[in-house]
């Protein structure tokens, strides 16, 4: 049975982008290492704050945390913003897991990508959208079969490709 | 992204170390004194064979792991030793999932003879195209039928070997070096003669190549399906270079041979013991790695051989994990 205290930002992410891609990865069938766009993740990963790596939550990868006039603010570096669905929901995670477990008073997060940035507010509607999508998560991976494989536009770039196609 | 071969061989002594988030080779002399430096640009390098006594610490197997680079350990006298297996959140190679799915697809027996027979047909399709690629007259038909109506794995593999028969008769007429290159019956371990140790050199280097896209993989290279995975340790491998080794090797045999690029000149006899000189190794080698690295056009993409050998082996997840239809892979 897989819990939805084993729910990573990467999977909130992918499970707004594309349901199977998201059962496929909490199976941890993962997708071609070599393929050009995860290299370019994996590289930007590297901006991630060094002191971060030992922080007490095990499931909170996100790459800057950092306090501002009576408030935190959590950063998410992307490659590009043209899912920022996707990003939105990654960092409203986060803000609902740093909410409700280390009890932060005022948290926001921003997602960046070169020289645009915008902010996600943790907003009691936010937070009760994320508490659902974290339900239908739960409900997604542990069905037996990942969802049938439909094509979309998205698929041409995906490093699952190669497996679903 | 273009690739070039990305597979790294060691074979000197000496420490391999990290150092700035790069992997550098100190080269050892008879003494453990440093005598030269080398550079791997992690980025570029997928696996390294280590064929040689070399020194290694954990934080550069860890760094290692990051990067998801297999090493290849070898004894002095090359025979295999093991793999560094990567395991950290961004490496593959870990997931109970997939080994289930392909425990559960082993056990049933419609599901197995299902994979073997299209892997067979793949393999029968390859080698006649080949046949045809050289002017060869080829009838596979009955052969495909007898496949059709085979149930069991021992049936499947009956229909393979006598196609394999006929299939080995056809290349005394594509080779055209008939005094020292004539076929007349497949010999293994050691191969009797020169057509047969040349052989037996291109597959070997063929599972390798299989071996190390397995690896990327989630599948576990030990269970097999047309292969019997009970008496050897890895056996999947050998299925999947069943699809590659016409495409791969026989064309490269046949090329090298009718192009005279090897002569009877560069096989060197030692103890009845049939064995390629350095020189014809090399010239092999770089003909294979260009090979590999050759794009060919498959799903809409540019791929390396490489890339279409895992893709291949993802096609077989898929089946193994979704019951989706799996067809061989069909070199036009």
């Amino acid at each position: 049975m897989f819990d939805q205290d084993e729910v990573t930002g990467t999977l909130v992410n992918y499970y707004t982008t594309c349901k199977r891609e998201a059962w496929l990865y909490a199976h941890h069938i993962y997708p071609d290492q070599e393929d050009e766009n995860m290299a370019l993740g994996r590289t930007i990963a590297e901006i991630k704050e060094q002191n971060l790596q030992d922080f007490a939550f095990a499931n909170l990868k996100f790459d800057k945390l950092s306090k501002e006039r009576g408030h935190y603010l959590v950063t998410e570096y992307k490659k590009s913003l043209k899912n920022p669905e996707a990003g939105k929901m990654q960092l409203l995670f986060y803000l609902y897991l740093l909410k409700i477990g280390l009890r932060l008073k005022e948290v926001k997060g921003r997602l960046i990508s070169g020289k645009s940035a915008f902010l996600v507010d943790a907003s009691e509607e936010n937070l009760n959208m994320i508490k659902e999508i974290l339900i239908d998560i739960e409900k997604l991976v542990n069905m037996p079969t990942a969802p049938k494989f439909e094509y979309k536009k998205i698929c041409d770039n995906c490093a699952y490709r190669n497996y679903c196609m | 992204m273009q690739k070039n071969d990305r597979t790294h061989f060691i074979l000197n002594p000496g420490r391999l170390r990290r150092q700035d988030n790069n992997i550098y080779f100190d080269k050892y002399d008879d003494e453990m004194s440093v005598v030269a430096t080398k550079i791997l640009p992690i980025n570029a390098v997928d696996e390294i064979y280590i064929l040689a006594k070399v020194d290694m610490d954990s934080y550069t197997m860890a760094f290692l792991a990051d990067n998801n680079v297999l090493l290849h350990i070898f004894s002095p006298y090359q025979s295999f030793r093991g793999n560094f297996f990567p395991n950290t959140s961004n490496s593959v190679n870990k997931s109970g999932f997939v080994l289930l799915q392909q425990l559960r697809s082993f056990d049933d027996e419609i599901k197995r003879s299902y994979i073997a027979r299209e892997i067979t047909r793949a393999h029968i399709l390859n080698d006649a195209l080949n046949c045809k690629r050289h002017g060869v007259k080829f009838d596979t038909n009955p052969h495909i039928s007898a496949l059709e109506v085979a149930k069991t794995i021992p049936e499947i593999m009956a229909v393979e070997g006598s196609f394999q028969k006929l299939y080995y008769e056809k290349w005394n007429e594509i080779i055209s070096d008939q005094k020292s290159f004539k076929f007349t019956v497949r010999s293994k371990r050691p191969p009797a003669d020169k057509i047969n140790s040349f052989i037996s050199y291109v597959n070997t280097r063929i599972y390798n190549v299989c071996l190390s896209e397995i690896y990327k993989t989630e599948l576990d290279p030990r269970i097999g399906f047309l292969h019997e995975p009970n008496y050897r340790s890895l056996s999947l491998h050998l299925d999947l270079a069943e699809i590659f080794k016409p495409i791969l090797g026989d064309t490269l045999i046949f090329s090298m041979l009718n192009k005279k690029e090897i002569t009877a000149k560069d096989f060197e006899t030692n103890a009845g013991r049939i064995k390629f000189t350095n020189d014809a190794v090399q010239k092999i080698e770089m003909k294979m790695i260009s090979k590999l690295t050759d794009q060919i056009e498959a799903g809409g993409q540019k791929l390396t051989w490489r890339q279409i050998i895992r893709r291949e082996a993802n096609r077989l997840k898929k089946c193994i994990c979704e019951n989706a239809p799996y067809e061989g892979f069909v070199y036009q």
